[in-house]
């Protein structure tokens, strides 16, 4: 198992690195010049020239790639081109509130998805089923920020329970998971994996032996079914545990919250290099570990995985 | 004698509507059971066997099926009995186990887990008693290595090991009744002889009632008492195993034990019963064997034939059966 983890970790360089160098090359094909967009239109070319030769851009894309290399095998991220303050210690900042969004709204959504797939389960074909399939269909069929934008009308503007703004320093810190959470939770993604999951395995032997044993609906529903479908529901949800650092962008995004997705849309906005390369870098290292958790979260759920050959 | 029965079906018909058809899967089938009687049910794939005796747990999923008769246990109608009092006969009164052990065991919980839910359920065990219980039961069903074995996957055992694990589920809270739907059908022969040793043992030690269902004469012949003999949702035969092994009335039945291969005769082509099995879908007029029999009038095929009584506690539904015999 764990000469297994250490493999999946080591395999995840070449990938890590396969990322850094597409958004190395992605940002440069960005229409723009950093240092036009950084001192805005009224800026002379001498400004200009400064600034570039201050952040390296000056030299050839091939001297900046060795320099982004070099920095990546050391662990350096550079220097924010827009904060004049090293990329790793803006992240750092930044990263906490991110993966607390994704773990709080991954786990959240997860509950409610997974009651509901199997209550729809339970009531095959009856008018739970149609009605939570429907509401299942719509949410995962609308895109997060569409669905972010009505909570924000709907609980902000509306009910005025959360704030429009997000990271005001006087807002109570869990008021701004609110928003993101509840547009996590109608995304409804997990219910209709739930849903199949039970019924395929309401179909197997073992859950007519269950019977046989005289066990009750309920306790055939929830430890022998739900049992054996957890292993399929726990791969989604980590599938969706590495989604919602990605997913992060969209909903800091919209719900103005501080966090690595935020970081890097502004960064894109001002041509930040660096920080675009490390925020994207450490998102694809999150969406990695996320990953290696799972598989290694569902290895000692499944015991055909863990145990092997006789005790 | 009627009150003297622990099993009785009377006339039990069982239909399963599919996609716009009907499939009459049982179709008017008595059979009963004295209590510690061992029955054989005898019949190819799809001859409604097991769909009867599953109906006696109703273990049929009702609606879709329906199913009309009875089946009294005890004396007592299980018809309409209430889910919740169902629940308190399976696996107490009535137990079952199945074809493929591979399957038939839930993946994910340790044997002696599976054990020890029916002894929770139904003697109000503690984990702790029921799991020392377990133990008992895996060396009545002679696991080898019981007390290691109760902390053992279902992938971890053989397939002969899991179907003893099975048959320790189902005796965990000493059934009067053990129906064996196919119990060893997907064993290697060695292990087949193993099992039906077993359940010949076990059933001395607890003098349960059991009935054995099988598509093959040879491996019903040693365990059973009595047998009942099904085509295409009927019984076409009943009678004590000595003497339908003897002298089989039903000429379908005659066909079977003409299928055991035999050692001890020169034929060197195994015995084959010509045609196959009636669609379902619809009852035929006459005897349904009819279009497969070497014996077939034109009675056969118009007429149904009834289940007629012969010496011996017998019975048979063949027109011919007085004069084949």
């Amino acid at each position: 198992m764990i000469s297994y983890i250490l493999k999946r970790i080591i395999s995840a360089v070449p990938t890590l690195l396969g990322v850094f160098l597409a958004v190395f090359f992605a940002v440069r094909m960005i229409p723009g010049d950093p240092a036009e967009v950084m001192l805005g239109a009224n800026a002379t070319q001498e400004q200009i020239d400064i600034y570039r030769e201050s952040h390296g851009l000056n030299r050839s894309v091939g001297e900046q790639l060795v320099i982004a290399l070099k920095g990546f095998a050391t662990g350096d991220l550079g220097t924010s081109v827009s904060y004049s303050r090293p990329v790793s210690e803006m992240i750092g900042t930044a990263l906490p509130s991110t993966i607390e969004l994704a773990l709080v709204g991954v786990v959240i959504s997860s509950v409610i998805a997974v009651g509901l797939g199997v209550l729809a389960a339970a009531k095959r074909g009856r008018w739970p089923d149609i009605l939570i399939n429907i509401l299942s269909t719509v949410g995962m069929s609308l895109p997060t920020f569409y669905i972010g934008l009505w909570v924000l009308t709907i609980f902000a503007s509306k009910l005025g329970i959360i704030p429009v703004i997000s990271n005001r320093p006087d807002i109570p810190h869990y008021k701004t998971l609110i928003g993101p959470v509840i547009t996590m939770v109608l995304g409804l993604t997990l219910v209709r994996t739930t849903r199949s999951s039970m019924l395929e395995i309401m179909e197997e032997d073992f859950i007519r032996t269950a019977k046989a044993k005289g066990v009750s609906r309920k306790s055939i529903l929830f430890r022998h079914a739900l049992g054996n479908a957890l292993i399929p529901i726990i791969t989604m949800i980590g599938y969706n545990l590495a989604s919602a650092m990605a997913g992060a962008i969209v909903l800091e995004t919209v719900f103005v919250r501080n966090g690595i997705g935020k970081l890097l849309i502004d960064a894109i906005t001002v041509r930040d290099y660096p920080m675009i390369q490390g925020t994207a870098l450490v998102i694809a290292a999150l969406m990695i570990a996320a990953n290696i958790l799972t598989d290694i979260i569902v290895a000692l759920t499944d015991p055909r995985i863990r145990v092997t050959g006789e005790s | 004698m009627a009150e003297n029965k622990m099993l009785r079906i009377k006339d039990l018909r069982v239909v399963f509507p599919v996609g716009g058809k009907q499939i009459h899967a049982v179709n008017g089938v008595s059979v009963d059971l004295a209590p510690g009687e061992a029955l054989g049910v005898i019949g190819e794939s799809g001859c409604g066997k097991s769909v009867t005796f599953s109906s006696v747990l109703k273990l049929i999923q009702s609606p879709p099926a329906m199913i009309s008769g009875d089946i009294e246990l005890n004396g007592r109608s299980i018809m309409d009995l209430p889910e919740k009092e169902m629940q308190k006969i399976r696996g107490k009164e009535v137990s079952m186990i199945f074809q493929e052990p591979m399957r038939c065991l839930n993946p994910v919980e340790k044997i002696g887990v599976q054990i020890a839910e029916s002894l929770r359920l139904h003697e109000g065990m503690t984990m702790k008693q029921a799991l020392n219980r377990a133990v008992e039961l895996l060396k009545m069903v002679e696991m080898p290595d019981a007390e290691q074995r109760i902390g053992c996957y279902p992938h971890q055992l053989s397939g002969g090991l899991r179907q003893r694990a099975m048959i320790a589920i189902a005796l965990a809270c000493s059934p009067k009744l053990l129906i064996a739907d196919e119990p060893t059908t997907a064993l290697d022969v060695t292990i087949q002889s193993q099992i039906i040793r077993l359940i010949q043992k076990l059933r001395k030690e607890t003098g349960m009632g059991i009935v054995f269902i099988s598509h093959d004469m040879g491996v019903v012949a040693s365990l059973v008492d009595r047998i009942a003999v099904f085509y295409a949702g009927q019984i076409v035969e009943q009678g004590n195993t000595r003497d339908i092994f003897r002298n089989p009335l039903h000429p379908y039945t005659a066909g079977l034990i003409k299928c055991i291969p035999r050692l001890d005769t020169e034929s060197r082509r195994l015995y084959t019963i010509r045609g196959s099995t009636p669609n379902l879908t619809t009852i035929p007029e006459g005897c349904c064997f009819a279009p497969r029999c070497p014996y077939a009038t034109e009675t056969c095929r118009t007429v149904k034939p009834e289940q007629t009584a012969f010496p011996g506690g017998r019975s048979c539904a063949c027109h011919h059966a007085a004069s084949l015999n």
